[in-house]
């Protein structure tokens, strides 16, 4: 059977056609594409799974089938190269665009939608570039603000709070319904083919919580095995393995990652009169993953669970917590059904948060939270439309047990043509007793110059939404410990997230080459604030919270040759009577840049980053309460090598890398030193398997 | 800093002491626990009983940023204008209130924010912090004595059962000695004829903050190791402090509640008792009215006691009561009105337009105005001054997260 399939997968007729797959509307490479065939001869129906968006197979009649798209008959001729375009089961039918000639698998337009501002990071490219966790992975993006205090990681996108940015794996959300944030850290890297910012309110996809924006995690199945060493006691391993059959492409992924962290800082919050260099106790982390999953043409199946065990570590002077351990346990499955006109989709979500204090045992507590989804996708007409509802519930020590039901509508209009695309999207949500909450969104965009498959093209873009979101159940309840009252919270309204944003782009044989400008604006009512050590403790509805910012990027990408810089000016502040208070831990000016240069198998990286001062309190702007500002660099250098001698379609990847390699004093939450310059050291095995 | 510090030490002690305590350490993993502690409002202390004879409006009022943008806000009598002294981020103050001694102000932060003694010299507006053993959840600084350039500031150590004694000159090294055996959980002291006595909130400090016992005074001679003990009948709470006028302790606790889940339970209401520090006495003990939570007290300039406390712990409505000095009974109603037996004696506090007044951290000047802090929206803090008939007159800003007041 395993022979059997090796062969397959290795064999190469010399007549065989190229194929690739993407998605119709953004132009994406897609696998997991059943390939349903027709043997001329013996009239026998024959079919596979394509692990990989391209591959290269025997001509002839052939059906695509893939989750979540209308299935494509095609005629595939000998020695041809051709794309395909899956057209989702909820998006508009396109006419005439079955084949297209391939020239380079790229995406055209973001995943997101129409005008919309996203950037993504392929986890291939990332590798070379010395990211070897799936914190790095994000932290790699454009216009990303990461804070850790504890190992935990909260993202920042465009000015928002953590927990207004909703963060997706395949489309299913990771938010812990009880907290509204999402720790990426437990996902591992080795499941994952991509990763994508999508900045703005995205009222639509994501719903209740993604007034920032979206952070899109995309698995692929891949088979690979890497090994990683570090200072501070980093120790990673990690693998991931797919299988195909006739029916079905099974994949997997695991992943260990153990470290101390006991690296050294200057405590500046003693007393002593001088600054003294002392080393972090209590700051080690354990992290344990595992990810199964299983795709068929018409359904697919996953499953990922992850286990942590880190040392909760106190601010740099607070000894306080030296002992103190946080365990936490999530599980997340998802599936989904697909038939030419419907999807189905269903998922559940568990977490389970256990604290303890060896010291102070009256003190361990612990908390659960579960969420479950169900959603319909499908087309009337030119209208899609999803319906859905959900559920969360949470329970915490000290007898707290909460619960509440989802349910929403969405409905939408896309038109588009060369040089033009409009979206016309509208959702209703309703969630516990808040009532009905509507949200919109219109997008728009126009190429002023070429079209969509020229070689140059400058678009102009403009979006417009609404979004909201209602209380979570910590803002609720899970505060309690801390809470003297439960005020009644009204979910926050995003009254107007704008965007005008334009985009050049210019490819040639030599490579391409990219500039966008964004500005936008944000004006959020009824914030959800939790100012923490208030004495009414439990988050309020506080004022009108309102961004004005600006971005901008620029990209050169040659074969050998990968530039990129990116800007942000933010002037984010909520304002409440007469108290303006900036938004803490969004800094006036960010930025960054990336050079990756590669000569045959070696790959040298630089990325930098940028943050200009940034408050850490939620009071006026006050100097004494702003972090400094901080340039951090990272040096990465890869080999690439061939290992066909040993095992057949495999290489190695090695490499090495410098993180904050100026060796910068700093730290991303106050209180809490990062570490200085580290090194790590990794070893991947790739098997590309022969189309 | 220190020398001006040392100068406000070596001048001569006016006639009028005051001090002003509302200093609970707080921790933010240890929330639940931390609300006890951070709840209890704590005491005015160390008046010599002698008031001027002229009263004159306050020369300055202290508001204390415990949360925000830790620090102090400086206002006058009149006017808006403000200004500042920064003590530094959260991770490193937590006090929820700040003892004041003529021009020195101190305050202390827990073991969740790194055990930290702050002196702050109220004229030039420094301020100097020192370093308390680690892991010691201080509760409270008293400023003891101050010649010759150096301070003696004793500060209750609640985890290690013991009082610090602290000695700075100059801008040097500061000496720490201890004094063990203070109690369970020392939250006060004062210094009384050649002994330090602490006040012992009997209670597991260093976990929960469980109430063990009622809570006591520690007399520490300043020789020998032997220690006498006064129990207050009744008296629970782990936030307890006292105030000593001539030979009299009033002593305060908050109560007790359990706060383990939600609804929160109360099982003890907060009391005030008068100490006879010679014959070592409880003479008389006042009990907060029933459902009440909290008992801070303050020493008005106007010779009255001021009690800061929570109606119940269901809307924990701010509630400030006045209590006369000699017998401990509440001046009820409209503050001019006095009536014992009024159901609930709190002070009818209004605004300009009649609506009810809830606020803390109360204190009257000379003239009988009281002074308390509102919290609003964003933590907006407003200093709110009241005439004598319990009328708004004054209302000014006065930074954000405020947490303590204190007049000078």
């Amino acid at each position: 059977m395993i022979g059997a399939l090796l062969f397959a997968l290795f064999a190469i007729a010399p007549d065989s056609a190229r194929l690739c797959i993407v998605d119709a509307a953004t132009g994406a490479p897609l696998g997991g594409v059943q390939i349903v065939s027709r043997d001329s001869a013996s009239a026998a129906v024959r079919s596979s799974m394509m692990a990989m968006p391209c591959v290269t197979r025997a001509p002839g009649l052939l059906r695509l089938r893939r989750v979540g798209y209308r299935a494509r008959d095609i005629a595939l001729a000998p020695r041809e190269d051709v794309v395909v375009r899956l057209e989702a089961v909820s998006s508009r039918p396109e006419s005439g665009a079955t084949m297209l000639v391939m020239k380079r698998v790229e995406a055209s337009r973001t995943a997101a939608g129409v005008a919309r501002s996203s950037y993504s990071v392929d986890v291939d490219d990332a590798r070379l570039a010395g990211v070897a966790s799936t914190n790095a992975l994000i932290g790699s993006l454009p216009f990303t603000s990461l804070r850790s205090a504890h190992g935990e990681t909260g993202l920042s996108l465009r000015g928002a709070r953590r927990e207004q940015v909703a963060i997706t794996l395949d489309g299913m959300p990771l938010n812990d319904p009880s907290t509204g944030i999402a720790d990426v850290s437990d996902v591992p890297l080795a499941s994952l083919g991509s990763a994508s910012v999508v900045l703005g309110a995205d009222p639509i996809g994501a719903g209740s919580g993604a007034s920032g924006g979206v952070l899109a995690l995309q698995s692929a199945p891949v088979r690979l095995f890497a090994l990683r060493a570090g200072s501070f006691g980093q120790r990673a391993a990690e693998g991931a393995w797919f299988a195909q059959s006739s029916d079905a492409l099974w994949h997997a992924s695991i992943s260990h990652t153990e470290a101390s962290n006991d690296f050294s800082f200057v405590n500046d919050a003693g007393a002593s009169g001088v600054a003294e260099r002392e080393r972090r106790v209590n700051n080690d982390e354990r992290r344990d993953a595992i990810s199964v999953g299983v795709a068929g043409g018409t359904a697919q199946f996953a499953i990922l669970a992850s286990a942590s065990e880190r040392g909760m570590v106190g601010a740099e002077n607070v000894r306080t917590y030296d002992a103190d351990r946080a365990n936490t346990t999530r599980v997340l499955v998802r599936a989904q059904l697909s038939s030419e006109f419907v999807q189905f989709i269903a998922g559940a979500r568990a977490f389970s948060l256990e604290y303890r204090d060896p010291t102070r045992p009256v003190l361990d507590a612990r908390a659960y939270a579960a969420a479950q989804d169900a959603e319909l996708r499908g087309r009337l007409g030119v209208i899609a439309w999803r319906v859905g509802g959900g559920a969360d519930q949470a329970t915490a020590t000290g007898g707290i047990a909460q619960a509440r039901g989802r349910a929403f509508a969405t409905t939408s209009y896309t038109v588009s043509n060369a040089s033009d695309a409009l979206d016309m999207s509208a959702r209703l949500d309703a969630i516990g007793s808040y009532g009905a909450l509507p949200s919109f969104s219109l997008s728009a965009e126009h190429v002023l110059v070429g079209t969509s498959d020229t070689q140059r093209r400058w678009t102009i873009a403009s979006r417009f939404a609404q979004a909201v979101r209602v209380p979570t159940l910590y803002d609720l309840y899970f505060s309690s410990p801390q809470r003297l009252f439960v005020r009644t919270l009204s979910p926050e309204r995003v009254n107007i997230d704008a965007e005008l944003s334009s985009r050049y782009e210019m490819r040639t044989v030599r490579g391409s080459f990219a500039v966008q400008g964004s500005l936008v604006a944000r004006d959020t009512r009824d914030a959800i604030i939790w100012f923490p050590g208030n004495f009414g403790w439990s988050p309020a509805n506080v004022g009108i919270e309102r961004l004005r910012g600006a971005e901008a990027r620029i990209q050169w990408r040659t074969r050998a040759l990968d530039a990129s810089a990116w800007v942000s000016a933010y002037d984010a502040q909520l304002t409440s009577g007469a108290l303006r208070i900036p938004s803490p831990y969004v800094p006036r000016f960010g930025g960054g840049t990336a050079l990756r240069a590669t000569v045959f198998a070696n790959t040298l990286s630089v990325t930098t980053r940028a943050m200009g001062r940034r408050p850490f309190s939620a009071g006026p702007r006050d100097p004494a309460f702003e972090l400094p500002s901080v340039l951090l660099c990272d040096v990465a250098f890869a080999r690439r090598i061939p290992l066909t001698v040993f095992l057949r379609a495999t290489e190695a990847l090695v490499s090495l890398s410098l993180e904050n390699a100026m060796d910068t004093e700093w730290q991303s939450v106050r209180g809490f030193p990062s570490p200085g310059r580290t090194w790590a050291i990794t070893t991947t095995l790739r098997h590309h398997p022969q189309p | 800093m220190l020398m001006s510090l040392a100068s406000n030490l070596s001048a001569p002690r006016s006639s009028t002491r005051r001090t002003v305590s509302r200093c609970v350490g707080r921790s933010n993993a240890l929330r639940v626990f931390a609300l006890v502690g951070a709840t209890w409002v704590a005491a005015a202390c160390g008046s010599d009983g002698v008031l001027n004879s002229t009263p004159q409006p306050p020369k300055g009022i202290i508001v204390m940023d415990g949360f925000i943008q830790p620090g102090l806000t400086f206002l006058a009598d009149t006017g808006s204008a403000t200004t500042r002294t920064i003590f530094g981020p959260t991770t490193e103050f937590d006090a929820g209130g700040f003892t004041l001694l003529r021009d020195t102000v101190l305050a202390v932060s827990s073991r969740a924010a790194g055990d930290l003694l702050y002196i702050a010299d109220v004229r030039t507006g420094t301020m100097r912090k020192l370093q308390l053993p680690a892991k010691s959840n201080p509760s409270r600084a008293r400023l003891l004595s101050g010649t010759n350039g150096a301070a003696t500031i004793g500060v209750a150590l609640r985890d290690s059962g013991m009082i610090a004694t602290i000695t700075v000159a100059g801008s040097g090294a500061p000496t720490i000695t201890r004094l063990s055996n203070a109690g369970l959980c020392p939250t006060d002291l004062f210094v009384y004829d050649n002994a330090t006595w602490a006040v012992d909130a009997n209670a597991t400090c260093r976990t929960n903050y469980t109430v063990q016992g009622d809570v006591r005074l520690i007399r520490i001679p300043n020789s020998g190791t032997t220690r006498d003990t006064v129990v207050i009948p009744g008296m629970r709470g782990s936030g307890a402090s006292a105030i000593v006028a001539n030979d009299v302790a009033y002593v305060s606790a908050g109560g007790d509640a359990s706060f383990t889940s939600f609804p929160y339970t109360l099982i003890s209401s907060g009391s005030v008792a008068k100490v006879d520090l010679k014959s070592k006495r409880v003479l008389l003990q006042r009990a907060m009215p029933t459902g009440t939570y909290g008992g801070g007290v303050k020493l008005g300039l106007d010779g009255y006691l001021y009690v800061s406390l929570y109606q119940d712990l269901a809307g924990f409505k701010n509630r400030v009561m006045k209590l006369r000095a000699d017998d401990l009974s509440f001046v009820s109603g409209v503050p001019a009105t006095a009536t014992s037996s009024f159901a609930t004696p709190w002070l009818t506090l209004t605004s300009t337009t009649g609506t009810d007044v809830t606020c803390g951290s109360a204190q009257a000047d000379a003239l009988g105005r009281i002074h308390c802090i509102v919290n609003g929206t964003g933590s907006a803090t407003s200093l709110v001054v009241f005439d004598a008939t319990g009328k708004e007159v004054r209302r000014v800003s006065a930074g954000q997260g405020g947490v303590d007041l204190a007049l000078r």
